[in-house]
């Protein structure tokens, strides 16, 4: 058959630009981008779920290790995004479900929420769900290494990027752990951070609070969240520190929160962490993202939480 | 499913292999490639094939009763029933809301504001494209130039081929339709060139028109902070992003059609070198244009009634193929721009001047044809313009700005990079414009070193670039 010939000249044709790719393919790791390596692990027996600032507030080796002096042995994986990519919700539930190992027993889950995390968006008139067309909608594959997947359809810069850093990163470092830490690099020195914080406390009062409305639907699908997670292991709800500003922020937006997430937790019969009073007692990059020393200060409260809890005691932690 | 994306590039080997080894025989490859394509369409939202099945189920049967039936009054009644059925489908889906809306606005300028309902829809991909194309083959049945298909699967499977479904060519029946009634057999010279064609659409989806539109979707955005030359430097961008989004698709659906044995009718002969409007016309989107021809402008009498006939039906043309375009008046001005660029040539009987592909005596243009390829150009670009902008006030507003005394400064961005892949690729085109897309017959006759190293360069740009992910441009369309 004359196809055959024609598909051998292909495949030698091609041999050459494969090897490439896959080699580029290979070299992807943790400064590939803020997402790619939680893509890239095997399915999680524990998990740290929420937004940006439990994917940089809470450390899963800090956890595992303090977890680890109370006798409790597990490999936690933080799968927390962002807030445009991974407030609660089906898209959010969908992409947890493929990373969980449905054979996880005694594993623990951190479920970071907040009020943003339970909102929807007002987008002229219409209440929208931001998330529900972005790339954790669309990957079918989360644990697969290399993924070709993600870095063929969702990273956003050219494949050869991959190999040269962005030199448009600057001051900004940012390294995601195999763990799914992401470790941000900023200059601390109160001139960048008092710029960052006027930054995002703009973004959030001007742009964020007007349009932001709570959402039944989110706090329905951080339900089956829960639901989702209570078999594998023990589930902890926290409420991470922020900044005291911040903080009037989302009593704005929703004034009951604490009671809110109190109700859940017993209805769901699982432990909750505020860790919010004195927010300013603790360092952030700008306005809410604990600082790397904080992060895991707080991350260590949280294992020791978790390691109460599996005592049976029961109750709310502040700072 | 994107021809740029991954989706695809496991699809079409697949399609391909079982094409060729699974399923050896016609009927066999026509079912699997009806399937195929229903699942390449069916990857963005299966619901809308819904509307692919009724549009081609109804002509289908009309094709079938056209044939059988001897009345006029029936056939008449029959061909109606097509058209109605697919433009009712194309205004639904389409047109509603904009009709709606501008009634809205004519009412309330008379004081008497009106509520009418909006429709809360997503278009179909490629809706105006295989209504068309369904269209064209009931109307071809209705004047007897053309059998019915007796086979439902060939029909459909013309109706649905998958290269070609969502962004074109719109093919005729009368090209298309035969090539599912015979025989095919695997040639590798056409399979070749098919992936040529393939690699040369890929090069001017990725690399040319994805990196215009990063670079000039910034200055369109915030048209009102640039000057005249920056502005005019985007909408020439723009002009390199549309031409090569649209025929770099169209390159990869020709390309992808030849791996399985079809010959899609060519939709672009590099436009850009047209020495006027009217020979822009015949390079341009030819399926479109020559659909227009055929099944508007002939039947509203052509040019056998006289120029004043002559011009009315040009104008209906571009004004029509405007608003084909798209549901904003945008669209329409720019189809109306085209004609007010067209007409002056109709009038004086020149626009079939430039009919031969451009040859200059040394390979390169003579400075006649220079000067009318670049005032062309220009012409076009002008009307890319209101392709581009939101609405008519904001397209005006920025010809206007782009026609200041900072037309004549250094333009406040800009990209050697780009400017450099640029000539790179107009070289190419220019060497290659007798052919049917610009890479063809480029290291023909070289050795095969020189050609594969020239091919892995064209692949290398393509991964250099690829993430850019922009989306096709007319699937909107």
């Amino acid at each position: 058959m004359k196809t055959l010939p024609f598909l051998r000249r292909l495949a030698l044709f091609l041999l050459i630009p494969i090897a490439a790719l896959l080699a580029i393919l290979f070299r992807a790791d943790g400064s590939t981008d803020e997402y790619y390596l939680r893509f890239t692990t095997p399915p999680a027996t524990s998990l740290v779920l929420g937004t940006s600032r439990a994917a940089q507030g809470i450390q899963p080796h800090v956890l595992d290790s303090v977890l680890a002096e109370a006798g409790i042995h597990v490999k936690t994986m933080n799968y927390a995004f962002a807030m445009g990519l991974s407030p609660y919700g089906p898209t959010y539930l969908n992409s947890i479900r493929k990373k969980l190992d449905p054979a996880a027993k005694d594993g623990v889950f951190v479920l970071a929420v907040d009020p943003w995390s339970l909102s929807a968006t007002r987008v002229r008139g219409r209440i929208e769900f931001d998330e529900s067309s972005n790339f954790l909608a669309k990957m079918d594959l989360v644990n697969m290494h290399p993924n070709i997947e993600y870095l063929l359809t969702v990273y956003p810069k050219p494949l050869l990027g991959i190999l040269v850093p962005d030199p448009r990163a600057n001051d900004k470092r940012l390294l995601l752990h195999e763990d799914g830490w992401l470790e941000v690099s900023v200059p601390m020195d109160p001139a960048s951070v008092a710029h960052r914080r006027t930054e995002k406390l703009a973004e959030y009062r001007n742009e964020r609070l007007p349009n932001a409305v709570p959402s039944n639907a989110r706090i329905g699908a951080l339900l089956m969240t829960i639901d989702l997670l209570k078999p594998h292991g023990r589930v902890l709800l926290v409420r991470l520190p922020v900044s005291d500003a911040m903080l009037e922020m989302e009593n704005e937006l929703m004034p009951h929160f604490n009671r809110l997430i109190d109700l859940i937790a017993r209805h769901e019969q699982v432990d909750q962490l505020d860790l919010s009073a004195n927010g300013d007692a603790w360092t952030y990059t700008d306005l809410h993202h604990l600082y790397t020393a904080d992060g895991a200060r707080v991350t260590a409260m949280i294992a020791r939480k978790l390691g109460e809890s599996s005592s049976g005691d029961r109750g709310v932690v502040g700072h | 499913m994107l021809f740029n994306s991954l989706d695809f590039a496991i699809f079409l080997p697949l399609v391909f292999l079982g094409y060729w080894f699974v399923f050896r025989r016609r009927r066999s490859q026509n079912v699997f490639l009806l399937v195929a394509s229903y699942v390449f369409y069916g990857w963005w939202d299966p619901r809308f094939l819904g509307l692919i099945v009724l549009s081609s189920l109804v002509d289908y049967i009309v094709g079938l009763r056209l044939h059988a039936t001897g009345s006029a009054r029936i056939r008449r009644g029959l061909l109606w029933t097509s058209i109605i059925v697919n433009l009712g489908i194309l205004g639904t889906f389409k047109y509603f809301n904009f009709f709606a809306g501008n009634l809205e606005g004519l009412f309330s300028l008379f004081g008497r504001p009106l509520a009418l309902t909006h429709l809360d829809i997503v278009l179909p991909v490629g809706i105006s494209f295989y209504t068309f194309q369904t269209m064209s083959y009931t109307i071809d049945v209705y004047r007897r130039q053309l059998e019915p298909a007796k086979d439902i699967v060939e029909f459909f499977a013309y109706v649905s081929f998958f290269p070609q479904l969502v962004a074109g060519p719109i093919e005729r029946a009368i090209n298309l339709l035969p090539q599912f009634q015979r025989d095919r057999s695997f040639d590798r010279a056409k399979a070749v060139d098919g992936l040529r064609q393939i690699l040369w659409g890929l090069f001017k989806k990725v690399v040319i028109a994805d990196n215009a539109a990063t670079l000039a979707d910034p200055i369109f955005d915030h048209y009102e902070l640039h000057g005249g030359s920056t502005l005019l430097f985007a909408a020439v961008l723009f002009s390199f992003q549309i031409y090569c989004d649209f025929s770099g698709y169209s390159d990869i659906a020709l390309g992808t059609a030849r791996l399985f044995g079809f010959d899609l009718m060519q939709n672009f002969a590099f436009p850009y070198f047209s020495r006027d409007i009217a020979e822009f016309w015949r390079r341009w989107h030819i399926s479109l244009s020559t659909w227009f021809r055929d099944y508007l402008y002939i039947p509203l009498g052509g040019s056998r009634g006289g120029l004043a006939l002559s011009i009315r039906n040009t104008l209906i043309v571009f004004l029509v193929s405007g608003f084909w375009h798209g549901a904003n008046w945008t669209f329409v001005a720019w189809g109306a721009l085209h004609a007010l660029f067209f007409l002056p040539l109709l009038i004086s009987g020149r626009n079939r001047r430039h009919v031969a592909t451009p040859v200059g005596n040394s390979g390169l243009p003579s400075a006649r044809e220079l000067v009318g390829m670049l005032f062309t150009f220009g012409c076009v670009v002008i009307a890319w313009v209101f392709f581009r902008s939101a609405n008519v006030e904001e397209a005006i507003d920025l010809l206007v700005r782009m026609c200041s005394p900072s037309l004549f400064s250094v333009p406040d961005q800009f990209s050697k990079q780009y400017i450099t892949l640029l000539i790179f690729f107009l070289v190419v085109e220019w060497s290659g414009r007798h052919g049917s897309y610009g890479l063809q017959h480029i290291g023909a006759r070289w050795r095969s070193w020189a050609r594969w190293t020239l091919y892995y360069g064209v692949l290398f740009l393509i991964f250099r670039f690829t993430g850019m992910g922009h989306e096709f441009i007319y699937f909107q369309f």
